[in-house]
């Protein structure tokens, strides 16, 4: 089975600023698996994570005029992917925040030493965290925001997101470990 | 994240997620496309949409070309725009004039057509009988005069204007020097023009071409800055313009109202020939679009419920149609109901016609023309119009019975009906006659005004010929000034 040809990002971009269905598709296409990917950290859940792509890829195209072409097109696609998904989990963070922390679930089984993580290990662990945590995980360590840009993206003040953070590295630091010292 | 294993996880993450691989993009682009675009959904909605806006837009460009026609007759003289005034109506043939003005390229040009026509008027008013001689009595010199001599003869021509607008005119235009109205030229070097308009002694018995004078002296004042000199010497004279002109104002403000909308409600009795009259409501939106002053094309939309009752007879238009056709029974599903009450069709059982029904939900938009007797103080009017339209629904119910010839005691009753929806559109097939009578309230206008609706022709699938009769209960809008 070949890939679907590639097209030129720059060409994809300005055909679907024109607003061609059939670009919006091959870019949609093109840029799936990555958006996925974002999708999954914050949404843990296939279905969410699905919806929440669906959901960017529509703003996507609908702002695409205000896209600037100088600018990386992943780096754009993603912040719409983070802001839609933290807009989707807004409700569940909101309930979580006053869960208690040190309520984990047993450690996961499949996880081998790090490197050996696939996306299924990963999730796997992320579930065991609450919702606000794995999502402050994410934004901090992942995509990059600091802690002023968390507190105001999740209404919460600066510190808390600190706590937070340091609170699911802990928790995924016991959870590697333990699986580590279980298969080894 | 400083520890190691933080570390490691981190880049893991990335390293995964970054390079995420899913093969369900197809799914995934089906599932968006239930919800992208939208214009897929509402397209027949965004098409509803953009005709009403084309419609609108339609409408007031049409309603600002007809006002914009004054307008470019008043930028010949570079005045605000007095169309209206008596004076200008007076002059209007004396475009020649004022195109002379316009070529010497004085920016004072527009006050002197004002001047010169105020002139005029004031000796054409006085002189019915001799329109050259007024040369003699108004000192003028160089283009202006040459203006005058080139439209004598057209203030000859307004001598019977002259005659009725001022019948017993008491203004005098003479050189006295003691009570002249000086309109002074700054920019002008040569020679200036004076106007004497002696007022009459009796301060209360005031003449039409005094107003007249006066009026377009402060017209001319207020638009133009010409310097009056001598206006302190005659103090009535600018009480009087103050009044006029804000009369005009008044006028013009009534004027400026290019279009009004309204709602409206109506109760009205369906008629035809034949059918039971039947009660009915209705409700609508219209607009009147000022022609001039009392005349208006009033249109709109309205919907409405007609029904008819015919018993046990049928509609005349349908009778004739069975009297001149041979039906078959099997033929359609109204000539079924016409082949019922045939006494001719007979097989098993004979039908007999109980009852004939007609429902009608009529889209209509009436234009009609209308008169207000006065516009400035009430909201009386008549109107005159045709109605054309089409039906939402059209409902057509024929029920008839059976009747077995060996057992005259047992019936059965069936209903045929014929429905369809916007079947036709009729064009000016109903005459519309109606009179309203309402109060002003802060400029909106409540408004009771009975109508009666002529058939021209037959309306509907079955071509019925009915009319309706009744009352609309309006609320006219306060139009948009300008």
């Amino acid at each position: 089975m070949h890939p679907p040809q590639r097209i030129a990002e720059d060409e994809l971009i300005r055909q679907c600023k024109a607003g061609s269905l059939r670009y919006q598709e091959l870019l949609y296409k093109q840029f799936y698996g990555y958006a996925m990917g974002i999708g999954l950290r914050y949404c843990i859940n296939r279905d969410d994570a699905l919806e929440v792509v669906n959901d960017a890829f529509i703003k996507a195209f609908h702002s695409m005029g205000n896209y600037d072409i100088t600018k990386p097109f992943k780096a754009w696609l993603r912040t719409i992917i983070v802001n839609t998904a933290i807009d989707r989990r807004r409700k569940d963070l909101k309930l979580q925040l006053n869960i208690e922390l040190d309520n984990a679930g047993p450690i996961i089984n499949h996880a081998n030493a790090i490197d050996n993580l696939g996306v299924q290990d990963i999730l796997n662990m992320m579930k065991e965290l609450p919702a606000i945590q794995i999502t402050i995980f994410n934004l901090y360590e992942i995509d990059g925001y600091n802690h002023d840009e968390i507190a105001e993206m999740l209404n919460i003040p600066a510190s808390s997101s600190r706590v937070y953070l340091s609170r699911a590295k802990e928790k995924l630091r016991k959870l590697i470990k333990t699986e580590t010292q279980n298969h080894g | 994240m400083d520890d190691p294993l933080n570390n490691d996880l981190k880049k893991r993450i990335r390293e995964v997620f970054d390079h995420y691989n899913d093969e369900h993009a197809d799914e995934g682009w089906q599932l968006l496309r239930e919800k992208y675009p939208e214009k897929a959904n509402r397209r027949p909605v965004l098409w509803l949409w953009w005709g009403s806006a084309a419609a609108v837009l339609l409408l007031f460009l049409g309603i600002l070309l007809l006002n914009k026609k004054p307008e470019k007759e008043n930028k010949l003289t570079g005045n605000k725009p007095i169309t209206n005034h008596p004076i200008i109506k007076s002059i209007e043939p004396q475009k020649n004039d004022i195109r002379i003005d316009k070529s010497a390229k004085d920016s004072n040009a527009a006050a002197d057509s004002v001047m010169n026509s105020m002139q005029k008027q004031i000796l054409t008013d006085n002189q019915p009988s001799s329109g050259r001689s007024h040369k003699n009595k108004i000192t003028n010199t160089g283009k202006l005069s040459e203006q005058f001599e080139t439209s004598d003869n057209l203030a000859n021509n307004n001598n019977s204007f002259s005659k009725k607008t001022a019948p017993d005119n008491e203004l005098l235009v003479s050189n006295s020097p003691e009570k002249n109205i000086t309109a002074a030229n700054p920019t002008k070097t040569a020679e200036r023009q004076t106007i004497t308009a002696s007022k009459a002694d009796n301060a209360t018995k005031v003449d039409t071409a005094n107003k007249v004078a006066t009026q377009s002296i402060a017209i001319a004042k207020q638009n133009i800055g010409i310097n009056m000199p001598n206006q302190s010497k005659q103090p009535n004279k600018t009480v009087f313009a103050d009044n006029e002109v804000s009369k005009d104002k008044k006028n013009q403000e009534y004027r400026a109202r290019a279009i009004r909308f309204g709602i409206y409600a109506a109760t009205y009795v369906n008629y035809a020939k034949g059918s039971n009259n039947q009660v009915n409501e209705g409700l609508g939106i219209s607009s009147d679009i000022r022609l001039s002053r009392k005349l208006n094309l009033s249109t709109g939309v309205a919907i409405g419920q007609n029904s008819l009752n015919y018993g046990s007879q049928l509609p005349p238009e349908q009778a004739r149609l069975l009297s001149s056709t041979n039906v078959s029974p099997n033929a359609s599903t109204n000539s079924l109901a016409a082949a019922a009450y045939s006494k001719n069709a007979f097989s098993a059982a004979t039908p007999s016609l109980k009852n004939y029904n007609a429902n009608l939900v009529g889209l209509e938009v009436p234009i009609n023309l209308k008169y207000q007797f006065n516009p400035e103080k009430s909201a009386t009017f008549v109107s005159i119009g045709v109605s054309s339209g089409t039906f939402i629904k059209e409902s057509y119910t024929s029920t008839y019975s059976y009747i077995t010839p060996f057992a005259s005691n047992l019936s059965q009753t069936t209903d045929q009906s014929l429905q369809q929806k916007f079947n036709s559109f009729y064009f000016a097939k109903t005459l519309n006659f109606s009179f309203g009578a309402g109060y002003r309230i802060a400029g909106n206008d409540l408004i009771i005004e009975p109508f009666l609706k002529y058939p021209i022709q037959g309306l509907g699938a079955q071509q019925i010929k009915f009319g309706s009769g009744g009352v609309n209960l309006k609320f006219n809008f306060q139009g948009k000034r300008k």
